[in-house]
C-alpha cells in the first residue's frame, strides 16, 4: 500500500504535469415539464407524472432543499428554476471555476425509469429529456458530455432508445436509477447489450421513487441518505453474481453517489462466498473481485471522511486507485470539489490525476475512439 | 511407504472417509466408477477434515442459468464447500494456495494402500 510520503515521492520524481478534471457526475435538470413539450408528443401533453420524485422527506432540513445554497439561478439574474437549470449558472460554477476538461450530465430531474408511471408515457417522457438534453445542454457547450436517460419497463424499448441516442459522440453511458429489482434480471439484458454494443458505461446512480434502504424509507432523511450503500451492494453483487459482466466483458459499471468505502468489504465477502458456493453460480469464470476491478468503476463522491487522511489514502488503495472517478455532484448540497475532496496536498499529483483524469478516461476510452473524440484521447481503449 | 488404511470394502463408491496414513491424516475418496484417491484430509482453507466431504461430479455452465454435471470428480470440504479435484488436489477455482497434497493408492487383496 502507497503511504503518503511515497505518493508524493513519486509524484516529485515523475515531474507529472496537473491534469484537467473530468467530473463524472453533474446534475443538469429542467425549469418544469413544459420545458420537454417540443420533444414530447402532443398525446402526452395532458399527463402529469403521478410519480413521487424522490424520496418521502421533508427537505426543510437541508441546504436549498437539498441542494449548495449558491447554486439558485435566481440569485444571479438566471431565472426562477431549481439549481442545475441554468447553462450559465452551471457554466461558471462547474465548467469555469475549475480545470474542467469535461463533465458528464447524469440528470436526476424526472426519473420514470423507476417508477410505476405506465410504460408508455415513461418511455416517451425518457425521449423527450433524452432529445430536449442534446438540444438545450449538449450542443452548447463541448466539454458536455451525456447519458440515455431510460426506462426499464420494456427492456426492448430502452435499448431501442440506447441506440436511437447513441447516434450522438457526446453521448458517453446510459442511466440506470435502481429500484429494488434485481438489474441482473434476465429481461433487463437487452438494455446492458446495447450499451456495451455503443460502448457506452453503464451508470446507477441512487433516485427516483423506488430508492429505499433495507429498512424502506427511515424516518429521517439522514438515515435514507447514509443507507444509500445498501441498494447499491445488493445491484453490484446481483450484476456480478447473474453474470452480466461475463456476458458483455467490454461493459463498464459506474457506480455514482454511493460512498465507496463499502466496495473492499464487499469484494472480500463475494470472493469469500464465491470459493464455497462457486456451484450455485457455475457460469462465472473470474473471482467476483476480477470482475469488479475490471469492469466495475466507482464515483469518489460523497468522499469518506475518516479519522485521518491516512485512512482515506488506504481506503483508495484498498478500494483501488485504478477504479475510482472524481465525481462532484453538483449541484447537490453534498457536492464535493475537487481540489478539497481530493488535495494535492494529501494525494500527489499522480494519483490525483488518476482519481480526477486519467481513471476516467480509460473508463470511458472505447466511447471516446468509437465516437472518434479528439478532446479526450489519453487512455488506450481497454479489451 | 505403503500403508494399508483399511479394507476395500469399507468404502463405497461416492464416498469420503478419513483415515491415519502412519501419522498422516488422509482423505480416502471412492468415486463412482470404483477410482481410489488419498487427499490431504486438512482443507487449506479453515482446517476442516476433508474426509467428511461429499464426492460429486463437478457442476459446471453452459451460460448464465445453465448447470450440467462434469466429468471431474470433486471433494467438497464440509465446512464452506470449497472443492478439490480428487485427481490432483488442485481447488476447482484455480486459487494455488488452495492446493491440497495428493497420494498415489494401490488395492492388493482386499486392501486398501495409501503411499505416504
Amino acid at each position: 500500500m502507497t503511504s503518503v510520503g511515497e505518493s508524493r515521492r513519486t509524484t516529485e520524481r515523475s515531474g507529472a504535469a496537473k491534469l484537467p478534471v473530468f467530473d463524472c457526475d453533474v446534475h443538469e435538470r429542467f425549469v418544469s415539464l413544459e420545458a420537454l413539450f417540443p420533444y414530447l408528443d402532443e398525446v402526452w401533453h395532458g399527463y402529469r407524472p403521478a410519480w413521487a420524485p424522490g424520496p418521502p422527506y421533508d427537505l426543510g432540513p437541508l441546504n436549498g432543499g437539498g441542494m449548495r445554497d449558491d447554486a439558485w439561478p435566481k440569485d444571479y439574474g438566471y431565472g426562477s428554476g431549481m439549481p442545475g437549470s441554468s447553462f450559465e449558472l452551471f457554466r461558471d460554477q462547474i465548467l469555469d471555476a475549475y480545470d474542467i476538461s469535461g463533465a458528464v450530465l447524469t440528470g436526476g430531474a424526472l426519473t420514470p425509469g423507476n417508477t410505476h408511471t405506465q410504460a408508455a408515457y415513461a418511455l416517451a417522457l425518457t425521449s423527450a429529456y433524452n432529445d430536449w438534453l442534446a438540444a438545450e445542454w449538449l450542443s452548447r457547450d463541448e466539454r458536455l458530455l451525456g447519458a440515455i436517460q431510460i426506462a426499464y419497463h420494456d427492456a426492448e424499448a430502452a435499448a431501442a432508445e440506447i441506440d436511437r441516442m447513441a447516434a450522438n459522440p457526446q453521448i458517453v453511458q446510459v442511466m440506470v436509477w435502481p429500484s429494488p429489482q434485481p438489474l441482473g434480471a434476465k429481461r433487463l439484458r437487452p438494455i446492458f447489450e446495447a450499451a456495451a454494443r455503443h460502448d457506452l458505461v453503464v451508470a446507477m446512480h441512487p433516485g427516483g421513487e423506488c430508492f429505499q434502504t433495507a429498512i424502506g424509507y427511515p424516518p429521517y432523511y439522514t438515515e435514507w441518505h447514509i443507507g444509500l450503500a445498501q441498494l447499491f451492494m445488493a445491484h453490484v453483487t446481483n450484476l456480478i453474481f447473474s453474470g452480466v459482466l461475463d456476458e458483455y466483458p467490454n461493459l463498464r459499471i459506474l457506480v455514482l453517489e454511493a460512498d465507496f468505502s463499502w466496495v473492499p468489504s464487499l469484494r472480500w465477502r463475494m470472493d469469500a462466498n464465491w470459493k464455497g458456493l462457486r456451484v450455485e453460480t457455475p457460469w462465472l469464470q473470474r473471482k467476483p473481485s476480477e470482475v469488479m476491478r475490471e469492469q466495475f468503476y466507482f464515483g469518489t463522491q460523497p468522499i469518506p471522511e475518516p479519522d485521518t487522511p491516512q485512512q482515506l489514502l488506504d481506503l483508495i488503495q484498498l478500494t483501488g486507485e485504478d477504479n475510482l472517478v472524481f465525481a462532484s455532484d453538483y449541484p447537490h448540497w453534498d457536492f464535493d470539489s475537487e481540489d478539497r475532496a481530493l488535495p494535492v496536498s494529501l494525494l500527489g499529483l499522480e494519483l490525483r490525476n488518476k482519481l480526477v483524469n486519467l481513471n476516467a478516461m480509460r473508463l470511458y476510452s472505447n466511447r471516446f475512439a468509437r465516437v472518434g473524440s479528439s478532446r479526450f484521447t489519453q487512455a488506450s481503449p481497454h479489451s | 511407504m505403503w500403508v494399508t488404511v483399511g479394507r476395500s470394502d469399507d468404502l463405497p463408491a461416492g464416498t469420503a472417509r478419513s483415515v491415519l496414513a502412519g501419522r498422516r491424516r488422509i482423505a480416502l475418496v471412492r468415486t463412482s466408477n470404483g477410482e481410489l484417491h488419498a487427499l490431504s484430509d486438512t482443507c487449506p482453507h479453515r482446517g476442516a477434515r476433508l474426509g467428511a466431504g461429499k464426492v460429486s461430479r463437478m457442476v459446471e455452465s453452459a451460460g448464465v442459468g445453465s448447470y450440467r454435471l462434469g466429468d471431474t470428480i470433486v471433494l467438497r470440504c464440509p465446512w464452506h464447500g470449497y472443492e478439490f479435484d480428487v485427481t490432483c488436489g488442485d481447488s476447482v477455482i484455480r486459487e494455488p494456495k488452495l492446493h491440497v497434497a495428493t497420494f498415489p493408492t494401490k488395492e492388493e487383496d482386499g486392501d486398501m494402500c495409501v503411499d505416504v
